[in-house]
């Protein structure tokens, strides 16, 4: 058996499992071993985990720097910016979303939490179709306000109590650093308005996390701005998720076991570049189908992984129907 | 009646003057030109320039009794040293561009930059040796946090007549703060010896002044007073002047001046001027700020944790029964 179809045959679940137990420790701890990946990482390594971090989410380090003065923003000092950003997409094109399917560490929090709702037999929760749409536009105002926001502190719009908006309602501030014993940010800071509403806003989301992922998979990846970010570039990356319509039978296998909902995975059977702004680029719709070559995942035009009904048999237990 | 209030005024006068502080002088990195200050970068160890990519730092002389009670110096005649942070010794450049004298030295490793002027004059059959230290961090966030934790230790340099060297608090990396309630330790040396017995004063910028002696092994320690910081807004609105960073951002903080006085019998002449004992003096300045705590509560952030862990729930819950069709029997006729 060649090694393409070895690989098209593996089982996804455990294999997924040990990469995030990987990454989730090189990422959370590996600052102890003083490994640093820098300031660009397009992944929730969150940068307030000071003790641990191998490297830090770039989100945090972008509206740390265009919060600069304008005048210092909009001056060759200014290219300091386009640097962080350049780092962030020669990181992003690597993996495209999978930053956020196999590295991320809240994303890999939140699989051990719906882990524990599946132990106990607690079944899953949805959105509606109609509030699923609605819902989904949550990440790109995020994203915008944790641009513009920034923005507006450097042209002295507003004080400087708004610095970093998204890092102080992040449930990772809270949740990441205390894997270290740090709990540290698990406080509301009363020093300002400004300061107490975010840090406020901030606990009550990390209360959100916490039961909104044991009732629903991956419940704050729907909302994450940097998922948002990731799709605005995505077409840039080398690893592509595909879909080949003409073999699709529109069965549905991909759409029930996508933690993120994600509907036109089965329906759409015109789209090629089939990657959406909410996948997390886990593959359990290529790993679910059993449509030969359906679905497929490419590496600089070389498909490394597609689906294939020996496959797809053998990680549903029924490959001797395949014989 | 009008002599005796003369009487107690000239008592006054005179005490007044009999304890007064001696002048102090020591280094500030904050330039007297506002129009200098914005076109400066702001660092976690000051205000820098950028020159061809690399950090400058440009200190100030100031002179007074206190930090409140104190001008910049237009010219000293001293001499000026930088040590590195591989505790090499560098001549900084003097700026004669600014009506204040001041001296420029390119930062270019991150660590600690030590600054020294040293200035000698006899006066009254003493040579007195007046020092002014200042201690500059160079990082960057940029260059990323896992630096070489040993960056973070005070460099020496062994030919200052008079020195204070801050010790490091537990923990203490670039972004470390000194904070209301820390205890903050300097060593107190003489030609890089410490010593005993030597009186350390340090006063803040708010007029808190405490002093003690620095003990066997040259260590003087200080508890940073838990002061009473400011409100900004309020000071603000009775209209008093509010030092405020980039960004609008309000300084909660406070400067001290730490300073040392240390008298030996040594004799000589200088520049034919005969003197029969020597009077050194140091001073060196840092900044603190309110306790981290201060302002924070874990309690609070415990509630609103909670709040959100019930809304998502008991949210959670009524969505998914809201969501529940009841069983509907469908009955088809299929005759």
């Amino acid at each position: 058996m060649s090694i393409k179809s070895r690989i098209d045959r593996i089982d996804l679940r455990p294999f997924r499992f040990w990469f995030q137990l990987f990454a989730f420790v090189f990422l959370v701890y590996g600052g102890h071993l003083a490994i640093d990946l820098g300031n660009s990482l397009p992944t929730f390594s969150c940068g307030y985990n000071s003790q641990g971090n191998a490297g830090v989410c770039y989100l945090l380090p972008l509206q740390h720097q265009l919060a600069q003065p304008w005048t210092r923003l909009f001056s060759p000092a200014g290219i300091v910016v386009l640097g962080g950003f350049g780092l962030f997409i020669l990181w992003f094109v690597v993996l495209n979303k999978a930053w956020c399917g196999y590295v991320c560490p809240l994303g890999t929090i939140q699989d051990w939490i719906t882990g524990i709702r599946k132990r106990m037999g607690i079944p899953y929760s949805n959105y509606s179709d109609d509030h699923f749409n609605k819902l989904k536009y949550i990440k790109y105002f995020l994203l915008l306000a944790l641009i513009f926001i920034p923005l507006a502190i450097g042209g002295q719009f507003i004080s400087h109590d708004w610095g970093v908006p998204f890092c102080k309602i992040c449930p990772a501030r809270m949740i990441i650093p205390a894997f270290n014993g740090d709990f540290s940010q698990w406080t509301i800071d009363f020093s300002s308005n400004t300061k107490m509403a975010l840090t406020a806003l901030g606990m009550f989301i990390t209360g959100l996390f916490i039961v909104g992922s044991f009732i629903k998979k991956r419940f704050f990846c729907f909302f994450c701005p940097m998922s948002a970010f990731h799709f605005i570039f995505s077409k840039l990356s080398i690893l592509k998720l595909k879909k080949d319509g003409s073999k699709c039978t529109v069965c549905g296998d991909c759409y029930r076991v996508c933690d993120m909902q994600i509907k036109p995975i089965a329906d759409d059977v015109v789209s090629v570049d089939i990657l959406k702004d909410d996948c997390i680029l886990c593959l359990k719709c290529v790993a679910a189908c059993p449509e030969e070559g359906a679905l497929k995942v490419d590496v600089l035009g070389k498909t490394i992984f597609e689906a294939t009904r020996g496959g797809f048999n053998k990680r549903m237990g029924t490959e001797k129907n395949d014989d | 009646m009008k002599s005796y209030l003369t009487l107690i005024f000239l008592c006054l006068f005179f005490s007044s003057k009999l304890f007064a502080s001696m002048p102090k002088l020591w280094f500030t990195d904050q330039s007297p030109d506002r129009a200098m200050v914005k076109k400066m970068h702001m660092r976690h160890g000051g205000y820098v320039h950028v020159e061809d990519g690399v950090d400058v730092k440009q200190l100030w002389l100031r002179q007074g009794e206190s930090l409140a009670k104190s001008n910049y110096v237009s010219s000293a005649a001293g001499d000026y040293v930088v040590v590195d942070v591989q505790e090499n010794i560098h001549i900084p450049q003097i700026d004669s561009e600014t009506k204040q004298q001041s001296i420029r030295f390119s930062m270019p490793d991150e660590g600690f930059y030590n600054s020294y002027f040293v200035e000698r004059l006899v006066n009254n059959n003493t040579l007195v040796v007046m020092s002014a230290k200042a201690e500059t961090l160079k990082h960057n966030c940029r260059n990323g946090h896992k630096y070489d934790r040993g960056l973070v230790k005070p460099q020496k340099w062994s030919d200052a007549p008079l020195d204070i060297v801050r010790l490091r608090v537990p923990e203490e990396d670039f972004h470390t703060r000194i904070r209301s309630g820390t205890q903050l330790k300097f060593l107190i040396s003489h030609y890089g010896k410490p010593i005993s017995g030597i009186t350390v004063k340090l006063e803040t910028k708010q007029g808190w002044i405490n002093s003690t002696e620095s003990d066997e092994q040259g260590i003087a320690s200080f508890q940073i007073i838990q002061d009473n910081f400011f409100d900004a807004k309020k000071a603000e609105k009775e209209g008093k002047k509010v030092e405020r960073g980039h960004g609008g951002r309000v300084r909660v903080r406070d400067s001290y001046l730490v300073s040392a006085e240390y008298q030996t019998n040594e004799a000589g002449s200088l520049e034919g001027l005969a003197y029969n004992q020597t009077e050194y003096t140091v001073s060196t300045t840092g900044r603190y700020y309110p306790q981290k705590f201060a302002s924070e509560s874990s309690e609070q952030a415990l509630w609103f944790v909670s709040a959100g862990m019930l809304v998502m729930g008991v949210g959670g819950y009524s969505y998914r029964r809201r969501r529940v069709k009841p069983f509907k029997e469908e009955e088809f006729d299929e005759h």
